[in-house]
Parts: C-alpha cells; sequence; structure tokens
C-alpha cells in the first residue's frame, strides 16, 4: 500500500466522505488533532514507519497529498 | 573514642553460597531457579539470625550493584517496573514484622517470586514468623513449574500479581491449587475483574489485595473483594501507617519510622473508595492531557473476550503522545473501540489497537510498560 492510499483510508474510517489529494485534512474533512494523530498513527503502523518529528515542520502539512509527501520523505511511496 | 568495629559477615553453611552468583562481598545475584532460591532462603534466614548485612539483587542486568552494605540489615531492589531497579535498605526486624499476623505451621505457602525481590521476602518471612512451609518450585519464571509444586505439597497460600494469576489461571492453576485459603494480590493494581477472577477460581479462599511498596513496606490490605481500598483505610493503615492524597492524587505514606514516602502512585477518590489512576512515570500526556494507563485498561478489560491489556503512550509528532493498547484474547476490535469511546474522554481512547498472542511478564511478575511495543 502507498502513502496516499493509506491516509485516504485511515480518514475514510474516521469521517466517511469523498475526498481527494487536495483535501485539506483540518480545515475540509473536519479532523481535529487528535483524529490527526490518529490518521498518522494509524499510517506509520499500516506502512511500518515511524515519522521524525523534529524533521517535519507541521504547519506546511494542510492535506492529504501533503501528508503523503511526509511519508514519502521517510522512503514510502507516495502513490502507486 | 574508637568507633565501633563493623558488623561481622554472616557466616554461611559452605554448601550455599555455591548456588549464588557472588558479586561483590555480601552482594549476592539470585537467579530464578530452585537451588539458587532454596540457597538465598538459607542465606537470608542466616543473615536475619546474626543481624548481619547482606544484599541481594535478583537476575536483572538493569540493576547497578550497590557497595557491601556496612549496616545490619537487608539491601534488596526495586522491581523496576517503570525504570531502572533501585536498591532499598530495610533492617531485619521491619521485614518481619511487615508480614501477617495471621498464620500458622500448617500453612504451606507457594513461592512465586524471586526472593531477591520484596514480594519474595514478605513469602520467606511470613513463614519464618509462623513456621509455615515454603514451596519452591523448579524456576519461578515458569508457571507450569509453580502450579506443579504447588499442587504436589498442596500448597495453601498464593502470593501473586494481577498478571501472574491470569497467567497461573490460564495455565491451570484453578483445578490443581484447589487447597488454596488463602490468595494475596499485590505487585500491581488488582482491578475488579482480577478479584471477581480469583473469587471464581477459588471461591473458598480469602482474596486480599494490598498495597506495598519496597521503600514502605506494606501499607493498606483490603479483603472484601471489591476494587481499591476504603477511603477511611488513608488514615488507618498497616501498622501505623498514615496515608494522604496529595491535591495532584499522588498518595503519600507517613510510615511508622517517621519517613515521609512519596509513592509516585496516583489514585482518586470514588465513593467510599480510593481506586488507582496509575504510577507517575506511565501518565500519558496526550497534547497536556493526563490519561492514566489503568483507567483505559480496566475499560477494555470489560469488553467480552479480552483477557489481557497493555496500555501506553506511544510518541506522537501531533500531540506529543497518544493512547495505544496491546490486547490478548478473542475479541471484537469494534466493540472494544465503541467501550471505550462510550466510557473515555476523546485523549484517553486508543487511537491504536493491537493483537497480540501474549504480553511478555517482567521478572517481578508484572507488565512491565518500561520499553513496551509502543
Amino acid at each position: 500500500m502507498n502513502a496516499l492510499s493509506a491516509i485516504l483510508a485511515a480518514v475514510q474510517e474516521l469521517a466517511p466522505g469523498d475526498y481527494g489529494c487536495d483535501t485539506a485534512l483540518l480545515d475540509e474533512v473536519g479532523l481535529d488533532s487528535l483524529d490527526y494523530a490518529t490518521v498518522v498513527v494509524q499510517v506509520e503502523d499500516e506502512l511500518g514507519v515511524k515519522l521524525r518529528e523534529n524533521d517535519i515542520d507541521w504547519s506546511s502539512v494542510r492535506t492529504i497529498e501533503q501528508l503523503a509527501a511526509i511519508f514519502e520523505q521517510h522512503g514510502v511511496p507516495a502513490a502507486a | 573514642m574508637a568507633s565501633p568495629p563493623p558488623p561481622r559477615p554472616v557466616l554461611l553453611p559452605a554448601a550455599a553460597p555455591a548456588r549464588l552468583r557472588r558479586n561483590d562481598g555480601h552482594v549476592f545475584v539470585v537467579g530464578p531457579g530452585r537451588a539458587e532460591q532454596l540457597a538465598a532462603a538459607e542465606l537470608l534466614l542466616a543473615a536475619c539470625e546474626a543481624d548481619a548485612p547482606l544484599a541481594l539483587a535478583a537476575d536483572d542486568p538493569r540493576a547497578t550493584l550497590p557497595a557491601a552494605p556496612r549496616e545490619p540489615g537487608l539491601v534488596f531492589f526495586t522491581s523496576g517496573t517503570s525504570g531502572k531497579p533501585q536498591p532499598v535498605h530495610r533492617p531485619w526486624t521491619a521485614l518481619t514484622a511487615e508480614t501477617s499476623a495471621h498464620g500458622g505451621a500448617d500453612d504451606r505457602l507457594l513461592l512465586t517470586f524471586n526472593l531477591a525481590r520484596y514480594a519474595g521476602l514478605q513469602v520467606l518471612f511470613h513463614c519464618r514468623r509462623h513456621g509455615s512451609r515454603l514451596i519452591v518450585s523448579e524456576s519461578v519464571r515458569d508457571g507450569a513449574a509453580i502450579i506443579a509444586a504447588g499442587a504436589a505439597e498442596d500448597a495453601t497460600h498464593l502470593s501473586t500479581t494481577p498478571s501472574l494469576l491470569k497467567r497461573l489461571v490460564t495455565l491451570g492453576a484453578a483445578e490443581r491449587l484447589d487447597g488454596l485459603r488463602q490468595i494475596t494480590i499485590g505487585g500491581e493494581y488488582a482491578t475488579q475483574a482480577t478479584l471477581d477472577l480469583a473469587r471464581r477460581c477459588w471461591p473458598a479462599a480469602r482474596v486480599t489485595a494490598i498495597y506495598a511498596s519496597s521503600e514502605g513496606g506494606a501499607c493498606f490490605s483490603v479483603s472484601d473483594g471489591r476494587e481499591g481500598f476504603p477511603a477511611a483505610m488513608l488514615r488507618n493503615g498497616r501498622d501505623g501507617r498514615v496515608g494522604e492524597l496529595a491535591e495532584d492524587g499522588e498518595l503519600v505514606v507517613a510510615l511508622p519510622d517517621g519517613r515521609v514516602l512519596r509513592t509516585g502512585d496516583f489514585f482518586e477518590r470514588a465513593g467510599d473508595r480510593v481506586l488507582f489512576r496509575g504510577r507517575r512515570e506511565d501518565i500519558i500526556n496526550v497534547g497536556g492531557y493526563k490519561v492514566s494507563p489503568v483507567k483505559v485498561e480496566r475499560v477494555i478489560l470489560g469488553v467480552a473476550g479480552v483477557e489481557e491489556c497493555r496500555v501506553v503512550g506511544r510518541p506522537s509528532p501531533v500531540l506529543g503522545e497518544v493512547v495505544t493498547a496491546e490486547i490478548v484474547g478473542d475479541f471484537d476490535q469494534v466493540a472494544v473501540r465503541d467501550a471505550c469511546r462510550s466510557a473515555l474522554e476523546r485523549p484517553e481512547v486508543p487511537v491504536a489497537l493491537r493483537r497480540v498472542q501474549r504480553l511478555e511478564l517482567s521478572a517481578a511478575q508484572k507488565l512491565s510498560r518500561a520499553g513496551a511495543a509502543a
């Protein structure tokens, strides 16, 4: 599974809806910080990686695609 | 005036010390096997009789062994459930006085802890105080061996942690240890589910939950079958101990020798009871919200099919920490999630549930949170 698919699956579980790559996780999906942390943990588990907190500028991560790019930086393919 | 000479080291039967690994002077490292436990018992009783200094350490690579003690009494180590084991010095008289006043020569106590740990020492010194029989299995780390030894010698008393109790029950202890009259549960917090399990398995036995620590001895014990202990007991603990809950809920105990012990254990009042919330080191900080893993475990253990559970914090790049759970049993993940969502505040709800085959117990027969897979 690639990062984009894993993120979409985790988001769908929390808040079912029709989302695209440029959907904003907080503003459009309506996730709060706990939901956001849940998505990150579930994707980490699904892909078998751990994000390195200090390497990430979270203020620049707003959309599903941008989160997928973070996982890509940690060695996970962002998309198939 | 010359200072008095240091106390003489205990003289041991020639065969005994060879069973133990001698480290430094009077510091001995005690493994879990029967021969080592028996030798340790002999060593402890001889040192106690002679009021000699002695130091024992259970086989724990995390423990930094102290220098040989010069003061009469015993140096041993805390279990290190949440961190590194710490050495504790206790006089021999205290170790005997902290055992139960009730006992007799026909009691047969099954040893489930290393004798170099406080819980094991309590069992040994109970036997010494009342002339009871000590049953030593082939290994105190092997549940099947413990049950076999207890069944062979018709054990009447079992002292255990909640985690070990569950493990022993799954190995058939209820059927094979059918002569138990007294079950003492300590070392970890005994939830209502644990107390009910003991009651179901041994309906004729007295079940006692005890709150004790290596540093402060046995503080409170209760045998009414209900989780926690009566709030009134705080002011009336064992042997004059007086407890108080600090503003943040930490239990502070005034000990008979004048010391004041900050336990690092946090409790909350619930009606007429005082319930455990967790150890300081175990509290999970989810974006500033303090989560008690015990509270979460209590909810998860109430779901059908859940046998064992461990809740720990996991580093989160978003919130600092989040709550995760490892669960043993044949359970429905949706039911666990639903139970958590209905009974807990949002930050307390685990963000990840991991199904595992079993949870490893520490050398102190407890669920270790330090270093748990999060």
